[in-house]
């Protein structure tokens, strides 16, 4: 039975069908729990389900806030367009038909065939058809030229209250030779008789209003009247600081309507403790203040605290500003000062974006602020991390061209592979709602391609610095450093440039496409991704790396590897390449699969062996990070590589490509990578991390956990310590809070290392325990969430740190210090004494005091009795000091001691 | 100043040393409760010296304070100001460190406490910054060892430590005891709070 079209019209939504489905098959798994289906079936079908359902909120929560959008950028207001056109409303054909229904007559002149305010209409303003409740009279006066001695007077009209607004519209134009219209369209502005003249708030007047929902600064004419009129009071320097240039900007205002600006502003401020310059816009609102909007506020780099009502000028002086709030809820700023500064002798320097602010800096300054405005731009796309500690120290020991051993590079994206959820899969079938530790089973030997593990980077881990010496030092030895690059590339050293490459999905701004032709640059490589890692000319060693091992998007070409390495490689790669189109099907091919590649490029690394691809280095080799070491030391490794027959290495190492039992023989000491990355799991520590020498074993080999057991990383040059102190300071600051995870790896590695009968410490054979490669995966799961949860920047980082001790301490000002003490009563006593002044002096300051106890008050301490009394009064009141004088010992001086006589 | 000494001294020494028994009586009873005593008495007087006296401070662990009244306001009806050199032994350190060494500043002429009566009875009155000092003393000194409820749980019996710039009495004689054997307080040495 096939439906009609109605029906199918009719037919309830996706979203009305979701929740049904969803309902009906809950209670289909509760029936099938209780029928005793297994429950790990059950999961992954709730796992099923769960996505569709997730999906469906997300949409929902898109449509809310597209609405929310549209509600707060006030569409559907005045002057908003035709899609503002109220529902219901007639509009075209529909308009004109109504129009000529004698029914909907014109409302001045009562004629069908126009409307009020047509230009058809013979009496317009007569509202002789205008209902009962419309009924206002509005008088409109058009003065063409008008006398500034001369005084509009309105009437009152009979039967309206005198407090009724008329609008009346003048037209100030002085210049002769202009029709009206174009005075009205350059110098008319409304003037409000009689009725409610907004104007501008007393709390708006001199100050400028923080408005970050505004990009532009602009301000009403009452506002710009009364700010010139404060700096006439200012020195010559600074009035000499006013400029008026005309502009033309629109503007939409609260209420929904528009307003043109004619005139843009520089006016001298002070914001703080510094004089600048902020170009404004003038809208003829009178009872507009001054927005400073966003791009003002970016441009002195403020840092807003709501809850301290302070502002921070990171780009200006940087002290605090104290806010407090106007009426409008805006925080206004300050900006006439008791005291103007004159202004030095400096360039002024626009800042932020569209020049809206003009500060007296140095070009340095100015240029790091321009940079640091654009890094922020920047930010606004970055994204989940997925460069470990591990890939990164790779990166920069292949940047400074040192001989990486791939097996670290092997697991590191083994591991990466099977952490990222959301990756491409080298199998189209496999269902995305698996969970990550199913894939890590089913998937474990599956190539992926590595584009996707790197996934999206985040440009701002570098500086705009480090990309432009990158670039350089790389167009410079490009020719050597392009097979290099090719290895580093999939490991994602250089975020930048692998960001960069993966947003378009074809690398146009990767530095070494020129070296290649295009035969080469998709020869062995799949797809469009081959563009960003392509090679240098006539470089065997790469030709050989490539054939036999990975490209940009994770694979190897394993089958032809097994035919024809010893080929030639641009016929090889060609061969690849055709034949991978033939196989393929354009999307697979476009991203990289495997499917008819066979074999995943890290188990043809596995096959291959480490040591076998890059022979170690000598042990006296030391870091050079610019040197002409390189030619060599990689030639060296191509001849090695490639007097290894390909075939000889895979069935070498075939029976240890099972996950987990891989066993890489470990080269010569890769003492200098496992410190510098054990150095980074050193949280906390800031201290420069020197290199070892070159003989020097480490005592602790770090690396990431799900590839601890399964492979070593090699390496073998010490690395820069200046990278280590200060380059890589940012990105290990940052790892921090993943330190559960690497936490968990230092164990991991503690009671993985063995020493074999060579004496080495790095090798290490066997294989993971059931259940092992789960806890791994769930290791790796969690450190990917704890550096999503740190995908921020330094400077971010510093900002909620500030943000937080800014808490603490306003907390702590509102502590209470003072503790009640109660005083003990009585305080003090007097023994001996006659005038009892101490107990006087306490009593005046509200204590107790005991009794006194001297011969005025008939106590003879030469009476035991008196004595006992007092002993017993003293212990009975408990005074808390007791004060004696013994002035009776006085007695005791004689004449013969002299010491004794005052 | 007594010019003239009597001639039955050895009875007032007598009665003296009485009087000074049973105010280190009541300083020891202060001290054994956890509260605090001042003994006053001109620095050059016999007192001092005497080796119950000693040996009573040494056992109380007092605190010596050395200052003249002058610094304080003492003076006479006319206005001259008396030096009356004094020492406080007491157990309370704030006490002893706002007297300690408020010694003459030597900018003005004292009046000599002679003349009869009506000087030395008028000089034997506490001026009013004396006063003052001492009870902005004994606050401080109850200040500082106040302690709240938990505090006081974890307070600690240990011995006070000696505090830089105050001396102790350092004497090593004793006489007969003032009090019988079964009225002496136990002191101990370990009590800092009051409360």
């Amino acid at each position: 039975m096939i439906p009609d079209g109605d029906a199918e019209a009719e037919s309830p939504s996706l979203e009305e069908v979701l929740p049904a489905e969803v309902e009906v098959l809950a209670s289909e798994l509760q029936q099938a729990e209780d029928e005793g289906v297994s429950q790990d079936m059950l999961e992954e079908l709730e796992i099923g389900v769960e996505k569709p359902a997730e999906s469906l909120v997300t949409m929902r929560e898109a449509r809310q806030k597209l609405n929310d959008i549209r509600k707060d950028r006030g569409f559907g207001g005045k002057g908003a367009g035709k899609s503002n056109v109220p529902k219901g409303k007639p509009s075209g054909n529909q308009m004109t038909a109504r129009k000529q229904d004698p029914q909907h007559p014109c409302w001045d002149c009562g004629q069908p065939g126009h409307w009020l305010g047509d230009p058809q209409c013979p009496k317009p303003g007569a509202g002789l058809q205008l209902p009962a409740n419309k009924k206002k009279p509005k008088q409109v006066k058009i003065v063409e030229h008008h006398a500034a001695n001369v005084t509009e007077l309105v009437p009152d009209l009979e039967g309206t209250a005198a407090l009724d607004e008329h609008e009346i519209q003048m037209a100030e134009n002085a210049i002769g030779g202009k029709t009206l219209r174009e005075a009205l369209d350059l110098g008319c502005h409304e003037v409000h008789v009689g009725g409610r003249t907004p104007q501008l708030m007393s709390d708006k007047k001199l100050v400028g209003a923080l408005d970050s929902a505004c990009n532009r600064t602009c301000t009403g004419s009452t506002w710009l009247h009364g700010y010139l009129a404060a700096l006439s009071d200012a020195p010559q320097s600074i009035k000499d600081l006013i400029q008026c240039v005309p502009e033309r900007e629109v503007f939409r205002l609260g209420n929904g309507g528009t307003q043109e600006s004619t005139r843009r502003w520089r006016l001298p401020m002070m914001v703080g403790k510094t004089l600048v310059c902020v170009w404004t816009s003038v809208v003829q609102v009178p009872s507009l203040g001054l927005l400073l909007g966003r791009y003002f506020l970016d441009g002195i780099g403020a840092v807003l605290s709501f809850s301290r009502r302070v502002l921070r000028a990171d780009h200006l002086a940087g002290a605090l500003i104290p806010l407090r709030q106007l009426m409008a809820g805006h925080f206004p700023l300050q900006l006439l000062p008791k005291e103007w500064p004159l202004p030095g002798a400096l360039k002024w320097r626009k800042l932020g974006a569209d020049g809206v602010l003009e500060c007296q800096v140095e070009g340095g300054d100015w240029l790091k602020r321009r940079l640091a405005a654009l890094q922020v731009s920047a930010e606004k796309q970055s994204h989940e991390h997925l460069i470990t500690e591990h890939s990164e120290k790779l990166a920069h020991l292949s940047f400074a061209g040192l001989p990486v051993n791939l097996n670290a590079a092997d697991g590191l994206a083994h591991s990466m592979a099977q952490a990222r959820a959301p990756i491409r899969n080298s199998t189209p079938k496999s269902s995305p709602l698996k969970t990550s530790s199913q894939r890590l089973t089913k998937n474990a030997n599956k190539g992926r391609t590595m584009s996707s593990a790197m996934g999206a980077n985040d440009i701002s881990r570098r500086s705009q610095s480090n990309v432009a010496h990158f670039r350089t030092f790389a167009l410079g030895v490009a020719t050597t450093l392009a097979a290099l690059r090719a290895i580093s590339l999939p490991f994602g050293w250089e975020h930048k440039t692998m960001d960069f490459a993966s947003r378009d999905d074809g690398g146009k701004q990767w530095t070494f496409q020129a070296p290649l032709g295009p035969s080469q640059a998709t020869a062995g490589l799949h797809g469009p991704e081959l563009s960003r890692c392509t090679m240098a000319e006539g470089s065997p060693w790469m030709g050989a790396f490539v054939c036999g091992g990975f490209d940009a998007s994770g694979h190897v070409a394993g089958s032809e590897l097994k035919e024809d390495s010893s080929q030639d490689q641009s016929r090889r790669f060609g061969r690849i390449a055709a034949r991978g189109r033939e196989n393929c099907s354009p999307r697979q091919a476009g991203r990289g699969s495997t499917k008819s590649f066979g074999t995943p490029w890290r188990t043809a690394f596995a096959q291959r062996g480490f040591d076998q691809a890059l022979p170690p280095a000598p042990p006296h080799r030391r870091f050079q990070r610019h040197g002409g070491h390189l030619e060599g030391e990689d030639q060296t490794h191509v001849g090695h590589f490639e007097s290894q027959p390909c075939r000889q290495v895979q069935s070498k190492s075939q029976s240890r490509t099972k996950y987990g039992s891989i066993n890489f023989e470990p080269v010569d000491p890769f003492k200098t990578f496992a410190r510098s990355t054990t150095s980074s799991c050193d949280y906390g520590r800031r201290e420069p991390v020197v290199g070892p020498a070159a003989g020097e074993i480490p005592k602790h080999a770090v690396t990431d956990a799900p590839t601890r057991d399964v492979f070593h990383v090699h390496a073998n040059a010490a690395p820069d310590a200046n990278r280590a102190a200060s380059g890589s300071s940012s990105w290990r600051r940052l790892d921090e809070p993943g330190g559960r995870c690497l936490d968990e790896q230092r164990e991991f590695g503690a009671t993985g290392r063995q020493t074999d009968g060579i004496g080495n410490p790095w090798s290490f054979d066997r294989d993971l325990k059931k259940g092992q490669a789960l806890q791994i995966a769930q290791a790796w799961n969690q450190h990917v969430a704890d550096r999503k949860r740190i995908s921020t920047t330094s400077h971010a980082v510093r900002n909620i740190l500030e943000v937080e001790w800014q808490k603490e301490m306003d907390s702590a000002q509102h502590e209470v210090f003072i503790t009640g003490i109660e005083f003990p009563n009585p305080l003090v006593s007097e023994v001996y004494t006659t005038a009892q002044n101490v107990m006087k002096e306490a009593r005046c300051r509200g204590h107790g005091v005991g009794t006194a106890m001297s011969l005025e008050n008939g106590r003879d301490f030469l009476k035991p009795s008196h004595r006992k009394a007092a002993y017993a009064k003293v212990k009975e009141e408990k005074s808390y000091c007791l004060f004696g004088a013994c002035i009776s010992m006085r007695a005791l001086a004689t004449p013969d001691e002299p010491q004794a006589f005052i | 100043m007594n010019l003239r000494p009597s001639f039955d001294l050895a009875r007032k020494r007598k009665e003296g040393r009485i009087l000074l028994r049973f105010a280190l009586d009541l300083a020891k009873l202060q001290k054994s409760e956890g509260r605090h005593f001042v003994l006053e008495n001109p620095i050059p007087s016999k007192a001092w010296t005497l080796p119950e006296m000693e040996q009573a401070l040494l056992d109380l662990e007092s605190f010596e304070a050395l200052f003249d009244q002058c610094r304080l306001g003492l003076c006479d009806d006319q206005g001259n100001p008396h030096k009356k050199p004094t020492k406080f032994c007491t157990s309370s350190e704030e006490i002893a460190q706002a007297f300690d060494g408020l010694r003459c500043l030597k900018d003005h002429v004292h009046r000599p406490v002679l003349g009869g009566s009506r000087i030395t009875s008028a000089a034997g009155i506490y001026p009013r910054g004396l006063a003052k000092a001492l009870v902005s003393g004994i606050e401080a000194q109850f200040v500082k060892e106040f302690k709240t409820p938990q505090e006081v749980l974890m307070m600690d019996d240990g011995p006070q430590p000696e505090l830089p710039g105050v001396t102790k009495a350092d004497h090593s004689e004793s006489e007969e005891e003032l009090v019988p054997a079964e009225d002496q307080p136990k002191v101990s040495a370990g009590v800092k709070c009051w409360l």
